[in-house]
Parts: structure tokens; C-alpha cells; sequence
């Protein structure tokens, strides 16, 4: 059948050891005055969902497109299962594209849309339509195989342009913000099941997105690019929880992380001074802050912060604002040391108002530390 | 009593060559000073509606009102109102303090008179600094700050926002919530927020609307809209992710009156609405994701098969296959199983809703 991937992927674990899917070593690419990418290399192993999450103008769309072989690379190899795509056409390189402007033939039926690729290759009609079919069945579009595209809402039509690059059953997948064009809640629907196919047929998937959610929902691994270089790479709860520095803390997860200025003072055991408090060195941040400077840049994220009792709470301060967010609120607070978001249950939330007076624990295992200067994640 | 703000009444929309109304015989009201959302996704009306409350479309059937007095036949300069959309509209060769005067140099107003209201509202949105800067060097939450400005200067008596924040980064997004939501309580105006991102709509509504295909499916308090959905599209379309919609029908227990779907078996005494039920009759069950728990396989009510595992950071949605049907669990972020994992699932059936399987409204005892 179509969709049984070669032996390769069965046998291949996902975090690599054979040949990966995918290779890139060293890519480089300028265009006139601006530096696209400046030296990227990662790996996407066989069968994963992988995903090149950052803002925009990382890099992430040149990345791709130098992958399919759309634009000329200035340094760098790339390698698919082990042999050089240098020099070869994208035509040739198993690869398919799949942007999010979703082109779709407008007049031609969902069927012929997804069959077109097939009867390229002189796939015989009877044939073509057949697997067609079958890939409408999987993405559950067979109500519209006889409709044309404007009669299809923004999802169908996007799940035909799915259907159209999986149909040709390619060694590779690259997805260019495939959802970003989608309402809110489509998205969402969209991309689970975009990981469920993923699973399914067992393809290698290559996401660009601008969407740190997205990523953490659908990833086995995330490669963090931000200004033309990777910064991380990464199992999603691994990047969210051990950001390499500072900006990657703040891409990924909302509401955002707290960044609070800190000081560590060995004296006595050591103790952290932060947001007017002073507090205990944790066990994982001692070592590392006895070599670093004393000042750093404490990361906390808002679901380590609670409301407390004055009597055993930490930290002091006043309410600034309250979103309420379905059965959660976002709490912002501060006080003459800093500003603080927190989460907490909408119930208590809806008790509080602009002006109140709270207190805070935190929890010290959980905070990181980064570099006030470089940004660097110190522990 | 002073008339509401804004009232719309039986307004109708067609357009040539559509199969159903673009906007089907809606009915609200809109006090002073509140903000009311307009949610729901593309092709429900929500921008139609938004066009004739501006006057740039005509109603088929139905009235708009504003302070009690119609404005249906005035030209869109007349009503009043104040629009921004998601496309800036700013001037970017003109500098903040220009654009912010454009509304009122147009209206032939006095050098100083505008320079008073530039003044103010430039400090109002936090950019008195900035009135020198030219607009095409500002960022995008600027840039949509120098919009809202723009219009504020002209003192509407309404403002109409649609999708004001899409194309801003998810950063500048968080921002100008909070913004918005001090702009509300400092100078109270009475805005219509059309949008369809609910997190805009939970965090900045008084009262939500939700729409489809051209009519409101419910307008009330923003955490009632949440909490208790009375359409089962205003269910699908809140919570993130939304509650779990499973369509079964009602038998008889031993202990009362159970759901029942394929395998699926879940004991409904503590849902007052599944007594006045008749067995057999078609429902659609709603459970939020958090309401379900996951357990070790033993000592569960429910037998389930991990089947997808999302991590959000500080939690995780997990999708289950228990009896034939797919749920979605909301977990903590530690607790994360392994796709294809057997587990355990436990319901807090209180937190159940009943929709009818044949009106799509929610079933009240």
C-alpha cells in the first residue's frame, strides 16, 4: 500500500543513531545586506514531527526553502538519509512543500486537486482516483471529493492541500505555517490532527511556525531558531521548562515568563535577592551562581507564583491587572522591586481588584537563572 | 431611563446570491460604557454586522439604533462611530502627532483646539513621548496604539474594534489587552469588540455574543457564556481546548439515568436535566476537559487508551479513546503518559452539560 514507509523508518528510533531523515550542517545563506542564516545545522530524525519554531525573520522560510532547493545555499551541506542534495533539482529530491496560502486548483474538484500529482507522474485516471480516494478517506474529506474549492470551508480546503503533497508519498514533508491563515479554533483542531496523520503514515514532517503553542502541541522535537542562528533544540516540555536564554523563555509559554532582576550574596549559606524578598538558594542554582556574577536575571514562570497567607508568604504587592481567561485569570502585581504575572483559578481571580494588596510564594526549585548580561541560561 | 447606546433590532442582512442571511434577525443591546464582544469564527456574520452598525452596508430588514434614535439611511461620517481594524490604516510618511490630528484637521478644527486633543490623547495611550516619531519606525502594537488614538481624538460615541490585535506577535498581543483594558476603565467608552480569538473576547467583554451562520447563539455575562453554554456551538467554540462534545442518548439505569454512546457508559444521577429525558432521545453530551482525570488503570470508573499527548508547559491535554469515543483530558504538566498508554479516566459528572441532539440547545430541568 501507498502509505507503508520503507523499512528505514520502522527500524530507525526517534532520536536518531542511523542516518537521520534529514541532515542540514552549517547553512548559510545572504541576500544582499541581510544575513537570512548564518551557520544552522540540526538534524530531523526519521518518522518525527519536527518542528522550526521562531519570530518572524528568524529564518525559518529560507530554511525551507533551501531544503527543497528553491534557493541557492552560500555554505553548508544538506543530506537526506545520507546523500547530498547539492546540485540536485527540487523536482529530484522526494521533497514535498506545502505553503499556507493553500493553492488550490479552483477548477478542479477536491478529487482532481488531490488526484493532480498522480496523473503528472502517468498514473493511469482510474488509478490516480482511486488513491485519491483512499487519502480523502484518512484525512476525512470524502464529502467534498466532488466539490470545488470555494464551496470548501478554510479547513477542507486545507486538507485537500495536505492530501495533494501526501498523495505522492514523499521521503520528506517541509510545512510552511501550514495553519496560519485559519481561525483560532480551526488551527487548533488542525493541528492535532495534522499529528495524528503525522503518526499514522509515519512520514517525516519538517513545521516552520511562529507559534511557540503549536509547536509544544504537536513536536518530538522543536528546533528554536531566532536571528538567522538555532538556539536550542529541544523535546517541547524540555524548551519550556529549560530555556537556553532569556528570549527563548519569553517566546515560549504565556502568559509570559517573569524575568526579575536578582542578586545572589554567599554569605551565610547564600541567600537570593529578589522582588523585595530574600529567600534561600535553590539546590539546582547553588553551584552554578557561586561561579557566575552576583547580579542575574531570575525566570519565573506565572504558575509558580500563588496566593498566599501574609503570615508564610514570600513576596508583597499590589494587584495592577486582572485578565480573566475562562476558568483562569492572569494576575499582574507589583511592587517597588518588580512586576509579577501570575496564574490563578478565575474564582479567586473575580474576589481581587486593581489596588488590592497581595503576598506571594514562590517555587524556589523551579525558577531559572540567566545571565543579566549575555542572557545565557546559568541554571 | 436613558435609552441604551446601542440597540440593533430584527437586523437582517442579505446579500445576492447567498444561500442563507449573512446576518439572520439579530437583537441586541449595547449600555453605556461596556464592552460587548462579537465572537465567532470567519463567515458568521460578526464583520457584516459590524459594517451596517458603521453604516458602510444597509440593512435588508431591522433597525439600528443609537441613543434611542436610528441611524439607518446616515451616511457613515454621521453616526459617530469610531472604527479600527486589524490593518492599521496609519499614515506611515505622517509622524505620530499627524496622524492622531488627521480626524480633526479634516473636520476643520482650530490649530489649537487640535493640539489640545493630540495632546491628550497621545498621553491617555502612553505615547507623549513619541508624538515626533515618524510612523513608519514604530512597531505594530505602536502603530495600532497611533490607530485607536486616531479615532479617540474624534470623541465617537461608540467604538467599533474588529479584529484589532491579529496582526500583532503574540508579546505585543498581551500588551495591548492590558492597555485596551485600562482604556476602558479610564474614559469608559462603550466598545464592540468583533473578534474570533475567545481569549480577546474572555479578557476584555463585559457580555459576549456568540455567533453562527448569522445569528447569536448566546449573549450574556462573559464568565456565564463560558460556564454554562446554551448552544452547543458556543460550547465547541470556548475553553481551550473546548469541552468535549459527545452525541449518545439517555437509557435508564439501575441507578438512574446513564449517557450512553458505543462503549461508553457514564451514570447521569447528579445531572438534574438527564430526569426530564425520555430514554432513547438523542443528546449531546458536554464535559470539559478538565473536568476528567487521569488514574491508574485499577481503580478507575472509565478504561481508556492514551491515543495523543499535547504538552502546553504547565499542563498537558491528553486524548483518550474509551468505549469507541475520543475525549480530551487536561492534566498537569508532570503527569504525562505515553501515547498508546493504558490508563484510567475519572468524570465530575456535576460539571456536565446536556444539549438536545436535535436543537443543539442546552437541556434545562
Amino acid at each position: 500500500m501507498m502509505l507503508t514507509k520503507p523499512d528505514l523508518s520502522e527500524a530507525a528510533p526517534l532520536a536518531g543513531g542511523t542516518a537521520p531523515a534529514l541532515q542540514v550542517d552549517g547553512l548559510s545563506k545572504r541576500f544582499r545586506s541581510t544575513q537570512a542564516l548564518d551557520g544552522v545545522s540540526f538534524g530531523v530524525p526519521e518518522a518525527s514531527m519536527t518542528v522550526l519554531l521562531g519570530p518572524a525573520g528568524a529564518g525559518k522560510t529560507t530554511t525551507l526553502r533551501l531544503i527543497a532547493g528553491l534557493d541557492r545555499l552560500d555554505a553548508g551541506v544538506i543530506t537526506m538519509r545520507g546523500r547530498d542534495m547539492a546540485g540536485l533539482q527540487p523536482k529530484d529530491r522526494d521533497i514535498a512543500m506545502i505553503f499556507d496560502n493553500l493553492a488550490l486548483y479552483p477548477n478542479k474538484s477536491g478529487l482532481e486537486n488531490i488526484a493532480y500529482p498522480l496523473s503528472l507522474r502517468g498514473l493511469s485516471r482510474m488509478e490516480a482516483k482511486a488513491r485519491a480516494a483512499e487519502m480523502a478517506k484518512t484525512l476525512h474529506i470524502s464529502h467534498v471529493l466532488d466539490r470545488l474549492p470555494k464551496t470548501m470551508s478554510g479547513g477542507e480546503r486545507q486538507r485537500v492541500a495536505l492530501g495533494r503533497a501526501l498523495v505522492r508519498d514523499p521521503g520528506l514533508f517541509l510545512l510552511d505555517e501550514p495553519l496560519s491563515s485559519l481561525d483560532a479554533m480551526l488551527r487548533i483542531e488542525l493541528r492535532a490532527e495534522l499529528k495524528r496523520l503525522q503518526r499514522e503514515i509515519s512520514s517525516t514532517f519538517l513545521l516552520a511556525t511562529p507559534d511557540f503553542a503549536e509547536a509544544m502541541a504537536i513536536a518530538d522535537r522543536v528546533i528554536m531558531l531566532r536571528a538567522s542562528r538555532v538556539v536550542q533544540i529541544a523535546d517541547p516540555q524540555t524548551l519550556y521548562d529549560y530555556p537556553a536564554d532569556r528570549e527563548t523563555a519569553r517566546f515560549v509559554g504565556a502568559p509570559e515568563i517573569n524575568l526579575v532582576a536578582a542578586r545572589f550574596e554567599p554569605a551565610e549559606g547564600g541567600r537570593i535577592h529578589l522582588a523585595g524578598a530574600a529567600m534561600p538558594v535553590p539546590r539546582h542554582l547553588a553551584a552554578a551562581l557561586v561561579k557566575a556574577a552576583p547580579e542575574f536575571e531570575a525566570g519565573i514562570r506565572p504558575e509558580h507564583l500563588a496566593l498566599a497567607e501574609p503570615s508564610t508568604a514570600q513576596i508583597s504587592a499590589k494587584v495592577v491587572d486582572i485578565e480573566p481567561l475562562g476558568l483562569k485569570s492572569t494576575l499582574t502585581v507589583n511592587n517597588a522591586n518588580a512586576e509579577l504575572r501570575l496564574v490563578l483559578a478565575a474564582a479567586a481571580a473575580r474576589k481581587l481588584a486593581p489596588g488590592d494588596s497581595v503576598s506571594l510564594t514562590l517555587d524556589l526549585n523551579r525558577i531559572s537563572a540567566f545571565d543579566k548580561i549575555t542572557g545565557l541560561r546559568i541554571a | 431611563m436613558t435609552a441604551p447606546k446601542l440597540e440593533l433590532i430584527g437586523l437582517r442582512k442579505d446579500f445576492t446570491g447567498g444561500a442563507i442571511p449573512a446576518v439572520d434577525g439579530v437583537h441586541l443591546t449595547v449600555a453605556a460604557g461596556e464592552t460587548l464582544a462579537l465572537l465567532g469564527p470567519s463567515g458568521c456574520g460578526k464583520s457584516t454586522t459590524l459594517n451596517l452598525i458603521v453604516g458602510m452596508e444597509e440593512p435588508s430588514s431591522g433597525d439600528i439604533r443609537i441613543d434611542g434614535r436610528s441611524v439607518v439611511g446616515l451616511a457613515p461620517a454621521a453616526r459617530n462611530i469610531g472604527l479600527v481594524f486589524q490593518d492599521y490604516a496609519v499614515f506611515t510618511h505622517m509622524t505620530v502627532a499627524q496622524n492622531l490630528a488627521f480626524g480633526l484637521s479634516v473636520r476643520g478644527q482650530s490649530k489649537a483646539e487640535i493640539a489640545k486633543a493630540v495632546g491628550e490623547v497621545a498621553e491617555l495611550l502612553g505615547m507623549g513621548d513619541r508624538l515626533r516619531a515618524r510612523a513608519r519606525d514604530l512597531g505594530g502594537s505602536e502603530l495600532q496604539r497611533v490607530a485607536i488614538g486616531r479615532t479617540l481624538v474624534t470623541k465617537p460615541a461608540i467604538l467599533l474594534l474588529d479584529e484589532p490585535l491579529s496582526n500583532l506577535e503574540a508579546g505585543a498581543r498581551l500588551t495591548m489587552r492590558r492597555e485596551l483594558r485600562r482604556l476602558q476603565r479610564e474614559i469608559g467608552l462603550t466598545i464592540i469588540y468583533v473578534t474570533h480569538d475567545q481569549i480577546e473576547a474572555l479578557s476584555l467583554a463585559d457580555r459576549i455574543a456568540v455567533m453562527s451562520a448569522g445569528k447569536i447563539r448566546q449573549i450574556d455575562k462573559t464568565a456565564t457564556v463560558y460556564d454554562t453554554p446554551d448552544h452547543v456551538f458556543v460550547a465547541s467554540f470556548l475553553g481551550s481546548p473546548p469541552m468535549n462534545l459527545v452525541r449518545g442518548r439517555i437509557e435508564r439505569g439501575a441507578a438512574g439515568p446513564v449517557f450512553q454512546e458505543q462503549g461508553l457508559v457514564l451514570p447521569l444521577g447528579a445531572v438534574a436535566a438527564a430526569r426530564i429525558v425520555p430514554p432513547g432521545e438523542p443528546v449531546i453530551l458536554g464535559i470539559r476537559p478538565e473536568a476528567l482525570g487521569l488514574l491508574p488503570t485499577g481503580d478507575a470508573p472509565l478504561q481508556a487508551k492514551v491515543t495523543l499527548v499535547e504538552p502546553r508547559g504547565p499542563e498537558t491535554v491528553v486524548t483518550v479513546e474509551t468505549g469507541g469515543v475520543a475525549l480530551k483530558v487536561v492534566t498537569g504538566g508532570a503527569e504525562r503518559p505515553q501515547e498508546g498508554q493504558a490508563v484510567g479516566v475519572a468524570a465530575d459528572p456535576a460539571s456536565f452539560i446536556l444539549f438536545s441532539g436535535e436543537s443543539n440547545r442546552r437541556l434545562v430541568a
